[in-house]
């Protein structure tokens, strides 16, 4: 691109010789990082209608961020740039006025990417496993999953080690930044984060060096033009060295990436705006801050919710009652993906010991009995791949994609169950449970056995309700399958008193 | 009219007692003059109250207790040492 263009784009797009597309495209990668707030569903259907494909939209958004990070980057650790300044044009440089109240209903994602199955995929089952779950806004990307791989690994490299700064200290830089940034679902995602690793800091020294954090990430975030290599000093006086300066700079920016990105995305929040954030005492002035709060649905009753209270609070005996109504549950969903006894025994005791760890961060987003089917969900796909080099559910059983056709086709006998035993009977089951694929065994011990309703599997399970009832529908037909050659109606003379057609 | 496949894609729904009043009576309509399709459902059926009803993959009394002691074992041996 000849350089002329280049400086006629950077100083005011508007005016230089671009495709509509390419204008109404910067136009609203400009607003996405000048305006976030304001920024809603109708505004990317525009882009999407106008003939951009969905795929394309959400990389634009990811690159909005990404510059977003890299210029919050540059200008915290005061770095001057490698090029030739291009002037901007005064209309453009004007700061658009702060509007007073923003409308913010949650009205869902801005973008109509399918989700995607993410059983096992490998980032959320670490992610889940450090920090308790799996935000929206990543899995609002898995249409590309490289690119959520990759966040990831900046969330794990930037936000989640303890050696420099502690997470506690990044979790208020980046809730500083989203609350800056009017985001009230980044303040509760870092907050919430924050609860799942326990870190309540009751040091009553961490007021100044608190202060500092806040005031550094805070002057980034709202007048970056006036930050400069003194805004620093600010954290060198509050007793920090250089590289935890560095990599307060990193979670600032870091932040500032993923408050673009739910701007763009318009994700559900992960947890209930404005809930305190557990033992942690903070307080940010900002003053568009109160009053611009999303709506979330409404958390239906948990008939565990006040033994989970207790033990979110570090009641064991609250957590032994939890774990008596529920083992059993965990017990067969560790078997319907383990495929056996002794496996999904020895996975039993991880899965509780992970769970009490990360029930700060449970927040009757769903049932907790399906929050702990998920987490058992995880450990048993971990232990998969540890055995076998597994990636997901996906890759285990004899796969027959296309049409599964029944081939026992005879009539059964009227009582199938009265032609065996209990224990018979139990045998059969468990033996032909055991043949079926760990994916559609787990769903059929999960809604005909424990007897979950479908959107707690899927909700358990991380999938969609379609791939529940396909999963549901395949594995019922296999086992009646296998069944079939033991109930048909002609085989047996134990039932000479029935008169089967 | 439905195919037999077409009945297959439903019989889950239908099952559960999921599907949409048009599509179960045309459903009923196939069963009417399908004698596959039928048995297919009724063995279907079978399989769904045999699973639900087999009590499988029970765990003992008595191994359960065993793992939850070992669980709260190690929770309450962490909390009383002093945490980060």
């Amino acid at each position: 691109m000849p350089e002329a263009q280049i400086d006629a784009i950077v100083a005011d797009h508007r005016r230089a010789v671009l495709a509509d597309g390419t204008s109404r495209l910067l136009s609203f990668a400009q607003r996405l990082c000048r305006e976030g707030p304001s920024v809603k569903r109708q505004d990317v259907t525009e882009l999407t209608d106008s003939g951009l494909n969905q795929e394309f939209v959400l990389e634009s958004i990811v690159v909005t961020a990404l510059g977003t990070f890299l210029c919050m980057l540059a200008i915290a650790i005061s770095i001057p740039p490698e090029f030739g300044i291009r002037p901007i044009s005064p209309e453009v440089l004007t700061h658009p006025p702060t509007p007073t109240h923003i409308d913010r209903v949650h009205s869902g994602p801005n973008l109509a990417l399918p989700e995607g199955e993410f059983d096992g995929f490998a980032p959320f089952v670490r992610l889940q496993e450090q920090i308790g779950f799996v935000p929206n806004l990543l899995k609002a990307q898995m249409a590309r999953p490289d690119i959520v791989e990759a966040q990831i690994g900046l969330i794990e490299t930037i936000l989640l080690p303890e050696d420099l700064l502690g997470r506690a200290e990044k979790g208020l830089i980046a809730a500083t930044v989203s609350n800056s940034n009017r985001n009230q679902c980044g303040v509760a995602l870092h907050t919430g984060a924050l609860r799942a690793g326990g870190t309540t800091d009751n040091d009553s020294d961490r007021g100044a060096k608190d202060r500092a954090l806040t005031e550094f990430a805070g002057k980034l975030t709202i007048q970056p033009a006036a930050f400069d290599g003194r805004d620093g000093d600010l954290l060198r006086l509050a007793g920090f060295d250089e590289t935890q300066i560095l990599e307060a700079a990193a979670a600032a920016s870091l932040a500032g990436f993923l408050d673009t990105l739910q701007f763009g995305l318009g994700s559900a929040a992960d947890f209930e705006p404005g809930s305190p954030a557990g033992g942690f005492s903070w307080k940010i002035a900002h003053p568009a801050g109160a009053g611009l709060r999303p709506t979330v649905g409404e958390f239906p009753s948990d008939p565990d919710a006040d033994l989970v209270g207790r033990a979110q609070k570090g009641d064991p005996d609250a957590f032994e009652k939890l774990i008596e109504m529920h083992g059993r549950r965990i017990y067969r969903t560790l078997v319907g993906i383990l495929g056996n006894r002794d496996d999904a025994r020895d996975a039993m005791q991880d899965t509780f010991l992970k769970a009490f760890r990360h029930i700060g961060a449970f927040q009757y987003r769903s049932k907790f009995s399906t929050w702990l089917v998920s987490i058992a969900g995880n450990t048993g796909i971990e232990r998969l791949r540890e055995r076998r080099n597994v990636e997901s559910l996906d890759d285990i059983g004899f796969e027959s994609e296309e049409g599964f056709r029944p081939r026992q086709i005879q009539a059964w006998t009227d009582n199938p169950e009265d032609l065996y035993s209990r224990a018979e009977m139990r045998t059969l089951v468990e033996t032909s449970m055991m043949r079926l694929p760990a994916k559609y065994r787990l769903v059929l011990i999960l809604r005909d056995m424990e007897q979950l309703s479908t959107a707690e599997v899927a909700s358990a399970l991380g999938l969609g309700i379609p791939a529940v009832k396909a999963r549901l529908l395949r594995g019922r037909l296999m086992l009646r399958e296998t069944l079939a050659p033991h109930f048909r109606a002609s085989q047996n003379s134990a039932d000479a008193q029935g008169a089967p057609a | 009219m439905i195919t037999c496949s077409d009945f297959m894609a439903e019989v889950g729904n239908y099952l559960d007692g999921d599907a949409a009043t048009e599509v179960r009576l045309r459903l009923e309509e196939h069963l009417a003059h399908c004698q596959t399709c039928t048995v297919l459902l009724d063995s279907s059926r079978k399989t769904l109250k045999i699973v639900t009803d087999s009590g499988s993959f029970d765990l003992p009394d008595a191994v359960f207790a065993g793992i939850t002691t070992q669980v709260m074992e190690k929770i309450r041996r962490a909390g009383t040492e002093t945490t980060t």
